[in-house]
Formats: structure tokens, C-alpha cells, sequence
């Protein structure tokens, strides 16, 4: 399943919200669940919505910025994106662990590479990882996760039917995987431990992972004690 | 014998006049430079707080408005923000160049008000809605140059900005016998124990430096709104 970034636009300026609604758009894969020009209405939305990500403007009357992350509180509060005319509050943004601190005017390129840091700590926290195939951002649930080849500069992702080819090294993709759940059986292969059902000797010397699917994978010699030490199919 | 004696005494006189004469003179004139330089010093340093008393844009409106232009150039509404950017070309040569201590017809001053509230309203939309109503008669009595603006800058972020329902603000000039009088006004939430910014207290002492104790300058606030009055003596010439 593929699900886009909930987020929520906050500040006291619809032309402000615009803006972030309107790049939000461009970029795809987010979808704006609600626009709130106040503190207050902030508080009650993310209470009431749990969106993933929040896009929060420091400077608003009576309730600021800081405020409404101090009235959610550091472990509910979603990632939060400071978007802020001014630039002295970037510390205190730190402080209270802000995934990014924009300044108005929006630079193109800075809140690119926002966005793209919020993907990944999104996907981080729901179990999913970001999928970037033929221009295309989604989400992929890890538990959908069969196994993972290398293609140079790229990995195909394997996951029942479908594969994706993301622009990615295998070594910069392994990183965002739970270490525990997935194992490398190859230079060049991933698996998910959960959807492994067996291992077989082809040859003295040679051996295949099965997968659930029907799918058989090289097990490299340099791999296999780890990998049936942590799976238990060793002899 | 005694003309030769009397001659001595009174070249003795004479150069004794005429000595004291030339120092006098002299220090005079000192005194005279000494005077003109402090009097000069006296009125570029009252200059000189005048220029920093006189209004000075925000930094924080120059980048909002810039980023809501940015947004309008995101959205391609390329006609609004080439307009938003015209008008704030206005704001930015009137606020960067005005003569400083000048005083100016009010119907030019709230020219440049209106310019002003019409970034706001592009950066508000529908939130803001403004009220200008000054009397014919008030129409070229002098102000001090960008006198109001810090006053409307105000009202705008107490009356519109504080809530989502926005709000709206009225400008009203009126000839009271020998004053004018300027009042701001919004329908804001009131400004309670806020601390008066940097604006409000220059606003005060540029009043004061001009026009010593003949003006006012009041504030009333209630939950219900805050009225700003501004008064001093009419006048339609300059000085």
C-alpha cells in the first residue's frame, strides 16, 4: 500500500499557506489535510488529525509557533517544519528538535531538501520507506519488502508482484531498513527475513535462500554463517 | 612740556582703547564662531534623532510580503505579482528616500498609507478590510512625513492578525477648531498589557520634538478594539 505524507499548512497568512500548499503540490506525495491560520486551531487539528508532518510559522498572535509545540508536548508533537520570516528563533527551533527551519521568503531548493528529510523521517517512524520510481515519490510499506537487488548506481525493490528501480546505492538503501528484520545474502541482495521459508544446497558448494513467493536468491559463502545463524537454517 | 605729557597720555589712552578694542573684537568673534558650530552641532544631532525617530521599515514585512510574492510567482499568477511588487517598490522609495523631518499634505501621507494597506490586504486577502475617511478640509493640512505608518502597522497586526476571522481598520482625519486630529482604530481583541514597541515610543518623542506640548497622543483599548488619536496644531503651509 502507498500512502502519501498527511500534513498540516499553520500560519496567520493564507497567501503564506498558498505557498507551501502550492510546492506541496508540485513535489506529490503529500497530502494537505488542513490549512489553520491560528495557534489554537493548530492544537486541535494535530490533536485531532495526527498528521505526519506540520508546516508551523513561529510569529502569530497569542499562541506562537513554539506554543503549540509545547501544548502538544516533545513526544506527541509530529516533525514539525518551522517556516518563519525571521531568523533568530532557528536555536530554539533546534531545541525543540524541528526536522527543518525555513525562512521567508521560501528558497525552491531549500525546501526541496526539507521535504525530502521529512519523507525520510516519516518513513522512519511508520514503518515505511520512500519510494522514488520514474519520478514518481510513494511510500512502501516495509512489511511489503520481499528482497532487494543491486543495479549499479540503482536497487530494484522486489515486492510481491511488483518491482520498482529507485535511484539509490544498495549500501545507502540498507541503511533505511531495520537491521532486524532484513539480511544480506549477496553483494548484491537483500532479503526479508520474514519471508524466508527455506535454504537448499544446489551444489556442494552452493547454496539458494527460497522466499515465500517461490523466488530462489544466491547465498554468497561470505554470508551464509550470519545468515543462518539469525534465520536458524543451519545444518 | 606738560603738551608733550599730555600727548603721551593720551597715545597711551589711545593704544590702551583700541588694544582692548581689537581683543574684544576678537573674542567676539570666537564666541560668535564657538556659538555657530554648537548651534549647528545642536541642530544635526536634533537631525539626526529626528531621522532615527522617523519611521523605518520592518524587516519581517519586507520578507513576508517578498514571500508572498513568491508565492504568487509558485501559483504563476504572474499579473498579482507583478503588482505586489510595484506596490511594494512604492512603499520601499517613499519609506527609503522621504525627506527626513519633512512635513506633508495629509492626502499625500495617506496615499502612501493606501499603498501600504494594499500589500496587506493582498498578504491578508479577505481578512482585512480598511476604512479611509478624512475630511476635505483636512485634506492638505500638514503632517509629519510617514507619521501614521508605524500607528497603522499596528492596528493591522492587533486587529487582523490576531484572529482568523480577521478584522477591519478605519483611518479617520478631522479639523478640530485649531488641530487635527488623526485616529486609527481596529475591531481587534484589544491590546491589553502588550508592551509598547520600538514604533510607539518614537512616535512620542518625534511628536514632542515638533511640536513640544502642543499635541496628543493617546491610546484606548478594550476587548472590543483599540483607538489610536493623534492630534496637533492645523496647519496648511510650510514653515
Amino acid at each position: 500500500m502507498m500512502a502519501p505524507i498527511r500534513a498540516i499548512i499553520v500560519d496567520d497568512e493564507p497567501l503564506a499557506r498558498r505557498g507551501i500548499a502550492a510546492r506541496l503540490a508540485l513535489a506529490g506525495g503529500v497530502e494537505v489535510v488542513g490549512e489553520y491560520g491560528s495557534g489554537r486551531a493548530a492544537i486541535a487539528a494535530i490533536r485531532s488529525l495526527t498528521p505526519d508532518l506540520v508546516f508551523l510559522d513561529v510569529q502569530m498572535l497569542e499562541v506562537d509557533g513554539f506554543a503549540v509545540v509545547g501544548a502538544i508536548g516533545p513526544d506527541q508533537m509530529p516533525p514539525v517544519v518551522f517556516v518563519t520570516a525571521y531568523d533568530q528563533y532557528a536555536l530554539a527551533a533546534f531545541d525543540v528538535q524541528a526536522l527543518d527551519y525555513l525562512l521567508k521568503p521560501i528558497d525552491d531548493d531549500r525546501f526541496t531538501r526539507a521535504l525530502a528529510r521529512a519523507r525520510r523521517q516519516v518513513a522512519d517512524r511508520g514503518g515505511r520507506i520512500l519510494i522514488r520510481d520514474r519520478g514518481r515519490v510513494t511510500f512502501l510499506e516495509t512489511a511489503e519488502l520481499d528482497w532487494i537487488e543491486a543495479k549499479g548506481d540503482y536497487v530494484r525493490i522486489h515486492a510481491g508482484a511488483r518491482a520498482y528501480l529507485v535511484r539509490e546505492t544498495m549500501a545507502a538503501f540498507e541503511r533505511t531498513l531495520d537491521p532486524n528484520r532484513f539480511a544480506r545474502i549477496h553483494r548484491s541482495t537483500i532479503v526479508a527475513l520474514a519471508k524466508v521459508v527455506g535454504l537448499r544446497a544446489t551444489s556442494p558448494r552452493r547454496w539458494e535462500v527460497l522466499l515465500s513467493g517461490g523466488t530462489r536468491l544466491k547465498l554468497s559463502r561470505h554470508h551464509r554463517a550470519e545468515f543462518e545463524r539469525r534465520t536458524g537454517l543451519g545444518s | 612740556m606738560g603738551q608733550l605729557f599730555n600727548g603721551a597720555v593720551y597715545n597711551g589712552f589711545a593704544l590702551l582703547a583700541w588694544s582692548v578694542l581689537y581683543f574684544w573684537i576678537r573674542y567676539h568673534d570666537a564666541w560668535l564662531t564657538e556659538r555657530e558650530r554648537s548651534l549647528r552641532a545642536e541642530a544635526l544631532a536634533h537631525q539626526a534623532r529626528l531621522e532615527a525617530l522617523r519611521y523605518q521599515i520592518q524587516p519581517h514585512f519586507l520578507f513576508n510580503t517578498l514571500n508572498a510574492i513568491s508565492t504568487l510567482v509558485v501559483e504563476r499568477r504572474s499579473e498579482d505579482a507583478s503588482r505586489m511588487i510595484a506596490r511594494l517598490s512604492d512603499f520601499l522609495r517613499l519609506t527609503l528616500s522621504a525627506p527626513v523631518s519633512d512635513l506633508t499634505p495629509l492626502k499625500d501621507e495617506l496615499d502612501f498609507i493606501g499603498r501600504y494597506l494594499e500589500i496587506e490586504q493582498v498578504r491578508f486577502g479577505s481578512k482585512l478590510r480598511v476604512r479611509v475617511d478624512a475630511a476635505l478640509d483636512t485634506l492638505g493640512a500638514l503632517v509629519p512625513s510617514l507619521i501614521l505608518q508605524p500607528l497603522v502597522e499596528n492596528a493591522v497586526r492587533h486587529g487582523v492578525g490576531a484572529r482568523e476571522s480577521g478584522g477591519s481598520i478605519a483611518i479617520e482625519g478631522r479639523r478640530k477648531g485649531d488641530m487635527l486630529s488623526l485616529a486609527i482604530s481596529d475591531d481587534g481583541p484589544g491590546i491589553g498589557d502588550a508592551i509598547d514597541g520600538v514604533g510607539w515610543s518614537n512616535t512620542r518623542e518625534r511628536l514632542t520634538r515638533l511640536y513640544g506640548e502642543a499635541h496628543r497622543f493617546e491610546r484606548t483599548s478594550s476587548p472590543l478594539g483599540t483607538t489610536v488619536v493623534v492630534a496637533w496644531p492645523f496647519a496648511t503651509t510650510r514653515r
